[in-house]
């Protein structure tokens, strides 16, 4: 320190002075002893840390895949599945069993919107009030059906309306459109009455669909035995139309020779 | 052996600062040389102030363990030596307050004690006894001072820091520090200028 002002260098002559004095008396050292317990937990501070740091990186790392692989157990055990993956599928599967072999071939690839349209045409039949009373018919013969669940074969009234049904999903969705325009031209009152018993005729169509389906012939055999009884009630064309549909459900299936002496020639290969 | 602040101003390569860089990045052998540039003035600045030599080792041992736990902390804001002081004057503080009597070193009262501050010179007995007389009266002329006084004269003497670096760490100012140091020199003189009057 070099001091600038008077005061400063008057300061530093007195300090010289004393200091020297001081100095010559300041021989006070700390004991060895004490000198050896600083050094050594100066070394201790040193070393402590690294020994640390040996076992503690390996165990966080041990600790973090332990915590890891026991919550992604945890998780995957308590996961519950997947409503809208599964749920359909599952569906799907058990209509598949209860429906007729068309069916279950037919429903799995088609998109929700075909089905729609397929239901329409069956909608549509019963919607007019002249076919109400066989639609009816139909929803009580398939609940007949239902209830004598063996005596599917012998009973030939339930499968037989099917086959309309069947047949109607060839309808094309135009007749409803034609309908609903013809009902445009009446009155407000009328459109909406037409409307109302529309939908209402078409949920309990779709209903007795379902009927039918669920009490439909599930194997060939039963199909062709269902046709049988047709054949020996004389419903010869409602028998035709019906071995038409299973041939086409069924097309290598070895036929009878009297129900394919029923086929035209090129259905009958 | 040297005083501390003759050790200060040797032509070492390595600073103090970096010394302690050093011990903090695990070289333990730096931390030997540090304290050893460093424990005779500590100890003598704590030993002026404390009284007792045992209460010093104690407060002397508690700076020192300050600096090993701050270790990993350290940056280089200023001279080691302020650090090294500033903790050194809190310690000293901690003391007072756990203790509040003051025992101060008294020559006269202890002469055991007076032979330790004063060692023996073996070359020239009769300048050692001298130096040692003249010792003994600035040390007992300092036991006297106010406590301000005295601890601004030990850190300039034994610290070796500036004014401005004694008003850091005594948490004053500049012009105060300097007012204080003057009074403390002035006092020491009189009080060696007496005691050889009296003689």
């Amino acid at each position: 320190m070099k001091p600038t002002l008077p005061e400063d260098r008057e300061l530093e002559k007195m300090g010289s002075e004393v200091s020297e004095r001081y100095r010559a008396g300041a021989q006070d050292e700390p004991p060895a002893r004490l000198d050896a317990t600083i050094q050594a937990a100066a070394r201790r501070e040193v070393e402590q840390p690294r020994q640390r740091r040996n076992w503690q990186m390996p165990a966080s790392i041990a600790a973090m895949l332990v915590l890891g692989v026991s919550l992604v157990l945890v998780v995957r055990d308590k996961e519950p599945p997947l409503p809208s993956l599964e749920q359909p599928a599952a569906d799907e599967a058990k209509l598949a069993k209860s429906a007729p072999p068309q069916l279950a071939m037919k429903t799995p690839p088609k998109p929700r919107a075909n089905i729609h349209r397929e239901e329409r045409p069956s909608r549509e039949r019963s919607a007019r009030p002249d076919r109400e009373p066989a639609a009816r018919d139909e929803v009580g013969a398939a609940q007949e059906n239902a209830t004598a669940s063996g005596a599917v074969a012998q009973s030939a009234p339930a499968p037989a309306p099917a086959a309309p049904a069947a047949a109607g999903q060839a309808k094309p969705a135009e007749q409803e459109q034609t309908r609903i325009a013809e009902s445009s031209d009446s009155s407000p009152n009328k459109k909406d009455k037409v409307l109302a018993d529309a939908a209402k005729e078409s949920r309990s169509g779709v209903q007795a669909l379902r009927r039918q389906e669920a009490t439909a012939p599930t194997q060939p055999r039963e199909w062709l035995d269902e046709i049988d009884g047709m054949l020996r009630d004389g419903k010869e064309a409602e028998a035709r139309r019906r071995l038409l549909d299973f041939r086409q459900q069924y097309p290598h299936y070895a036929l009878p020779e009297r129900l394919q002496a029923l086929l035209p020639p090129e259905a009958a290969k | 052996m040297l005083p501390a602040r003759l050790t200060l101003v040797s032509a070492d390569p390595v600073s103090d600062e970096q010394l302690m860089l050093r011990y903090r990045d695990g070289n333990a052998a730096a931390f030997d040389e540090l304290y050893g540039r460093h424990r005779g003035g500590v100890f003598r600045y704590v030993l002026r102030q404390v009284g007792l030599r045992s209460a010093a080792e104690e407060v002397f041992q508690e700076i020192w363990m300050n600096i090993i736990s701050s270790r990993a902390r350290y940056r280089v804001e200023a001279r080691f030596a302020t650090f090294l002081y500033h903790v050194a004057h809190n310690c000293v503080i901690d003391h007072f307050r756990r203790k509040t009597p003051l025992h101060l070193i008294s020559l006269d009262d202890d002469p055991e004690e007076a032979h330790q501050v004063a060692g023996p010179d073996r070359d020239q007995p009769e300048r050692a006894v001298a130096l040692r007389q003249s010792a003994a009266k600035l040390l007992n002329a300092l036991a006297l001072l106010p406590p301000e006084q005295r601890e601004v004269f030990l850190l300039h003497e034994e610290g070796g820091l500036t004014l401005q670096e004694i008003a850091g760490v005594t948490g004053t100012g500049r012009e105060t520090a300097k007012s204080r140091l003057r009074y403390a020199l002035a006092r020491l003189r009189e009080g060696i200028e007496h005691e050889a009057d009296i003689a």
